[in-house]
């Protein structure tokens, strides 16, 4: 089948690579930090070009551009100084749970297991209105430092593209 | 003696250990993960709305075609990028399994493979290419409502007349 051709392509791919197999230990090492600096790269310099390429009115696609951009330094800045110490509370409060007799943790493994992944959801969740607010504060900024358009200017267009609307 | 931390004295207290017994156990366990997914989902688009409407200094038009982009956005992903995912993710399997076993720590290198392959994908899928091809179809649905908003406006004025 071709999936499998493809797969074992990239297989041979991956055994003859030095290179590939030396990337590919590092991102096991660390896969948070792989993701986190990705996303960072992802939505700071290709969305943003592709967004701006695709888009045929120039305004919408540096707002999104903008959006895209500010989102990626908030989310880098808020793993790097919120989530991944809050990861490493959690780890270390489900450690100090195993070994904490006549509690549900101690006696039901399987609650302890859970408990990391839904610990670690549930307090991601008050961080959000904090992200979004320094967010969509960023944005008008990063759309007039893209140099494509000033605030005064979209303001022009925007009156104009109501007219025409209208 | 060790310090305990918060989140250990959280979990530990009696309000803590019953709201963690209803939200671990095992038979709820799907439920809960699919409520926690549905309440990140809403939350982050109420918090959406709400901060793109608060900024004085993105015009409205901006802020209705950001808007729409996340909601549209937020939908795609859910149809989409879950199913990709767990494809990718069988494929990725696939291709660990044909890892040569006498390369330098392999075990390493399957799951770099496990990482890698879903990671990148949902990345270039999720944040690139799927909102990149929603801005102009966000756009467009904007300027529809805006016309239709145009249009009832001047239906109110021609009844004023």
């Amino acid at each position: 089948m071709q999936v499998d051709k493809i797969a074992t392509n990239v297989a041979n791919f991956i055994n003859k690579s030095e290179g590939a197999q030396k990337v590919l230990r590092k991102v096991s090492d660390s896969p948070a930090m792989f993701s986190a600096v990705g996303a960072f790269l992802v939505g700071t310099t290709l969305r943003p070009a592709m967004t701006m390429a695709i888009t045929p009115n120039k305004q919408d696609g540096v707002y999104s551009a903008s959006s895209s951009i500010a989102n990626s330094f908030v989310e880098l800045a808020a793993g790097t100084l919120m989530f991944t110490p809050m990861k490493k509370g959690i780890d270390e409060s489900a450690k100090q749970l195993y070994n904490s007799a006549g509690t549900i943790f101690h006696e039901n493994k399987e609650i302890l297991r859970n408990y990391k992944s839904a610990a670690k959801r549930i307090f991601r969740l008050p961080s959000f209105p904090i992200t979004s607010a320094i967010r969509f504060a960023m944005v008008a900024p990063i759309a007039v430092m893209l140099g494509k358009l000033g605030i005064a200017k979209s303001k022009k267009k925007e009156e104009k593209r109501l007219d025409k609307i209208a | 003696m060790k310090v305990e931390n918060i989140f250990t004295t959280m979990a530990k207290s009696n309000a803590g250990q019953r709201f963690y017994q209803a939200i671990c156990n095992p038979k709820n366990q799907h439920a809960v993960t699919t409520g926690l997914l549905a309440a990140e989902t809403i939350l982050s688009t109420a918090n959406y709305m709400f901060f793109t409407q608060k900024q004085e200094n993105i015009p409205p038009s901006q802020k209705k075609a950001m808007q729409t982009q996340h909601v549209l956005s937020c939908l795609a992903s859910l149809a989409i990028c879950t199913p990709i995912n767990k494809k990718i993710g069988a494929f990725a399997e696939k291709v660990a399994q044909k890892v040569d076993k006498n390369i330098v720590e392999p075990h390493k290198v399957q799951s770099g493979i496990g990482i890698l392959g879903p990671t990148l994908v949902v990345l270039l899928f999720n944040r690139c290419i799927l909102p990149a091809v929603l801005t102009p179809i966000s756009s467009k649905i904007r300027d529809r409502f805006e016309r239709k908003e145009q249009e009832k406006k001047l239906n109110i004025f021609d009844r004023l007349a």
